[in-house]
């Protein structure tokens, strides 16, 4: 009886220890961030590597994440690499279509009348 | 009988991770961890009933703040996203959230919450909002020690205006009090409790007030249960 228990526990506990997904330590860098928004060069650079690794690897970017990168190179003024990051999103997240659609044809517009 | 038990046990110990996994959506036609793209439109029949559609998406809002403490709201902010999304929701990018409201002319947490939810949901197309007030946040200078404190009030509105679920959670932390004799040992006290830097204090208790309630809060599509 005491081995069923044991066994049932194992079974129960190694699917608690899994992430639903792989934020890249978004969270810690965030904090950072808002901390001392003189780092958001190194915020940017982890993300967008963050992501590159769940590229390859073919797994669910978090939500939210190319998003955020699209938002920081538009901070640094790069709008064609803010606009591949939430095209990014668009195409990931069904739910941030509306909005990413939003940011990215605001984008757009702002580059013909330049 | 013996054989009983323990089937017993074992089913006992599998249910053990339903526990405190919150309400699910009992939404028709909708599958557990499948994204869905929008609502089919159909036509009822005179004995279905419509339920309302269970929110997809989330969007956070900016942090109202009650407290003397600048850093507050956007600390919090930042511990927000991961368990919203462990929920089983697609949560909005809460720093670019942040910064096309400001660009919308709302530099106020205050006023984003006073917003009507319907028109807040809409710019975003959002599902449902998530509301975050820090009541307290303090540390309490009591003698030899310092007593860190969180209190927050959480909200999830739907986009029509309904609120979908609340939850308060207060949390403290003192450091144990060590039993030390003589002027020594008062001194030792007193350095440590004035340079104990509170920051990570604060966040864990953050973090764990987070944990608490959002295991109480009702799942999304996404949600597999024993991940977060």
């Amino acid at each position: 009886m005491k081995l069923l228990v044991l066994v049932a526990f194992v079974f129960v506990m190694s699917g608690c220890s899994r992430n639903l997904y792989d934020w890249g330590g978004y969270n810690d860098h965030l904090y950072d961030y808002y901390s001392d928004p003189s780092t958001a060069d190194a915020f940017l650079i982890s993300l967008e590597k963050h992501l590159a690794k769940i590229e390859s690897a073919q797994g669910t970017p978090a939500p939210g994440l190319y998003a955020e990168v699209g938002t920081l190179y538009l901070q640094k003024g790069d709008e064609y690499q803010a606009t591949q990051f939430y095209q990014k999103e668009h195409d990931a997240w069904p739910e941030s279509r509306y909005f990413m659609a939003t940011l990215i044809k605001s984008l757009n517009k702002r580059k013909d009348t330049e | 009988m013996k054989d009983k038990i323990n089937v017993l046990v074992f089913v006992f110990a599998l249910l053990s991770t339903g526990l405190g996994s919150g309400l699910a959506w009992a939404a028709e036609g909708e599958e557990a961890n499948e994204p869905s793209v929008g609502g089919d439109t159909a036509t009822l029949s005179t004995t279905e009933t419509l339920t309302p559609a269970a929110p997809t998406s989330i969007l956070i809002a900016p942090v109202v703040n009650h407290s003397v403490d600048v850093d507050a709201p956007n600390i919090v902010l930042s511990t927000l996203p991961i368990p919203m999304a462990g929920r089983g929701y697609y949560v909005f990018p809460v720093n670019t959230t942040k910064i096309v409201l400001e660009q919308e002319g709302f530099y106020e947490a205050e006023v984003v919450h006073q917003q009507d939810p319907t028109a807040l949901a809409a710019l975003f197309g959002a599902d449902a909002i998530l509301y975050v007030v820090i009541n307290r946040w303090e540390a309490q200078y009591i003698v030899l020690s310092t007593r860190v404190t969180v209190d927050f009030s959480y909200r999830l509105v739907s986009k029509a205006g309904e609120e979908l679920w609340q939850a308060n959670q207060i949390l403290s932390y003192e450091p144990n009090q060590q039993n030390s004799n003589g002027a020594a040992g008062l001194i030792a006290s007193l350095i440590v409790s004035a340079v104990e830097n509170t920051s990570p204090r604060y966040l864990s208790l953050t973090e764990k007030a987070n944990s608490t309630v959002f295991r109480r809060s009702p799942t999304g599509p996404y949600y597999v249960r024993g991940k977060r």
